[in-house]
């Protein structure tokens, strides 16, 4: 009779999306008995312990299943940044749960899962564990979107899960291909196969190239790339803001994640698909930019900018994997702090769902001097302004274009980057104008888990901004960013 | 033995036809039917691959798919159902409450 024997399974570098996976579990079962606040407070735990792990992990270089699963340092740094934003929703939500009628278990189980998903992209060492981990997000993001139960919340979620749908089976036909051309699902492999022309035979690199611009495009679904951006501003502008707070930072930060290891490391080498992205990264910042410039309503207006930022993102996966992946790594941390900053005072200080209006925050400082003043740090950080990190962070994505070749993208960037001066400041401006009439903000906004978050994510940007290298000391490192699809 | 290109040409043509769909289209239903066409044909491609390379890869990746279908069936209906009942259509034209 045959042993039974257990599968020798590496669990030390899956420990962190083990905790999270916990939490997400509690959150179910426990969901029957005990109250949505404790869940979240249960989960906050889960995400503070998986982020210890995470640091526990730093400079081992583990892997799991034959190099499946890799807990590099480019997974620690981008994992960590995921793990921020999580913070700052779970924290966020405290407050604005009930407000917004999502206060319930599920809403904290959905997002665990969704952050499970993320963590497992981050951590992913071949094209079907990246593809499980982006599905497990991207469902829970859907169920996420429509649980308000509104009817805008229900119109953002269709239109989420249909768009979404469409982006999941492209990117499953570019995996297609691209093991069709390679032979191969891991992404080590197929950097070895790609690395090389010999390897592939003319056939070969045709499909090579189909499938990588297919992976594009899926990805461009999910990280909202101009023209597969269209869902965005509705998406995020119908849901919750909390929701909208989660999947504008979280869900983005790990889409891109999954594009430096897919594009950054498999297929780097792989021809064609620098080309098409920077056409596409240039579209997105061009229209990004301009639509954003002709919102009235600050909630759609924040929608934009994500889609803009998406445009300054993109451009770091044009640099060199070496100054590409520092300077994303170093934007993305940024990124989730100022909008979930400033997402955090719209969702405390909105009225409705539908968030407010520009003209309504006309004298915003004298009736909430500590958000405005937040808030307008936020903003000109968005914009990229000295001293705060959006500056910095923007810098960074210039220069590994420029140094990469694509002089022409970094001028475009720099041009819209003015118009972004204008929309951002306009609202930052309104605030510090005085203003008679009654206030049209929810009045008792100020409560302590979202001052903590706004304060989290404001110190956050400052310190950051003018010393950058708390950070970036540690994303710089190039021999993080050179085996992205691991060894 | 029929060659690998016939395989691939069958699975562009499906996911032709499924990315057509989604675009004409005005049902929820519908379009999310093209979306499983599409997905049939990357299971197509895949078996169709995971053969020419005598490799069994391709082929395990395509029961992963098949589950994330089903769980994808599972959520859009799901949601399509809660705005059904809301309601009564899953025109996707009448859910056009925000612009700009």
């Amino acid at each position: 009779m045959p042993q039974l024997v257990a599968p020798d399974v590496a669990f030390l570098p899956m420990l962190p999306i083990l905790l999270v996976l916990a939490g997400a579990l509690i959150s179910t079962l426990l969901g029957f008995w005990v109250s949505r606040r404790t869940l979240t407070a249960i989960n906050i735990v889960t995400v503070i312990l998986s982020g210890a792990s995470m640091m526990y992990l730093w400079n081992r270089g583990l892997t799991s299943f034959a190099g499946s699963l890799q807990a590099d340092n480019a997974a620690v740094l981008l994992g960590l940044t995921i793990l921020v934003g999580t913070l700052m929703t779970l924290l966020v939500s405290l407050d604005t749960a009930w407000r917004e009628r999502v206060s319930f278990p599920e809403f904290d189980a959905m997002m665990m899962y969704a952050v499970t998903g993320c963590l497992l992209i981050v951590f992913s060492g071949d094209l079907i564990v990246m593809l499980i981990g982006l599905e497990i997000m991207s469902l829970a993001g859907y169920v996420l979107a429509t649980f308000q139960g509104s009817r805008r919340a229900e119109e953002s979620g269709l239109k989420y899960f249909l768009l979404g749908a469409v982006g999941s089976a492209t990117l499953i036909y570019g995996i297609a291909f691209v093991y069709g051309a390679t032979g191969s699902l891991n992404y080590a492999a197929i950097a070895a196969k790609v690395g090389s022309v010999s390897n592939l035979t003319p056939d070969n690199a045709g499909i090579l190239v189909g499938g990588s611009l297919l992976l594009l495009a899926g990805f461009g679904f999910k990280i909202a790339l101009v023209p597969f951006h269209q869902w965005t501003p509705d998406v995020y502008s119908g849901t919750s803001t909390t929701t909208f707070l989660f999947l504008s930072t979280v869900i983005k930060v790990a889409a891109f994640a999954g594009m430096l290891r897919v594009f950054g490391g498999a297929l780097h080498d792989a021809p064609g698909w620098t080309s098409v992205l920077q056409v596409l990264t240039a579209a997105t910042l061009i229209i990004g930019n301009t639509a954003a410039l002709l919102q009235v309503n600050f909630k759609r207006m924040l929608a934009y900018s994500a889609v803009a930022h998406t445009g300054f993102l993109a451009m770091c996966l044009l640099g060199t994997p070496e100054l590409g992946g520092a300077a994303l790594g170093y934007y993305l941390l940024v990124y989730t702090l100022m909008t979930g900053a400033a997402l955090a005072v719209l969702a405390a200080l909105q009225r409705t769902e539908a968030g407010f209006e520009i003209s309504d925050m006309r004298g915003l400082y004298y009736r909430h001097p500590g958000y405005a003043i937040a808030l307008s740090v936020c903003l000109a950080s968005l914009a990229g302004l000295p001293p705060f990190a959006g500056f910095f962070g923007k810098y960074l994505a210039f220069q590994a274009a420029f140094q990469n070749g694509y002089v022409w993208i970094s001028v475009l960037a720099a041009i819209t980057s003015v118009a972004a001066l204008i929309y951002y400041l306009r609202p930052a401006m309104l605030m510090f104008m005085p203003d008679r009439t009654p206030a049209r903000e929810y009045l008792h906004g100020q409560r302590f888990p979202t001052t903590f978050t706004v304060g989290l994510g404001v110190a956050g940007i400052t310190v950051l901004g003018i010393l950058p290298n708390v950070w970036y000391s540690w994303v710089a490192n190039p021999a993080i960013w050179q085996f992205l699809a691991g060894r | 033995m029929v060659p690998t290109s016939y395989y691939i040409a069958l699975s562009g043509i499906l996911f032709a036809l499924g990315m057509v769909g989604v675009l004409t289209r005005r049902t929820a239903i519908m379009v999310f039917l093209s979306v499983e066409l599409m997905l049939n044909a990357s299971n197509i491609a895949l078996v169709a691959f995971a053969r020419s390379w005598g490799d069994l890869t391709g082929q395990t990746a395509v029961f992963i798919v098949m589950t994330l279908a089903a769980a994808e069936v599972a959520i859009g209906l799901a949601i399509i159902v809660a705005i059904f009942r809301k309601r009564e259509t899953t025109n996707v034209d009448d859910l056009a409450a925000m612009k700009g």
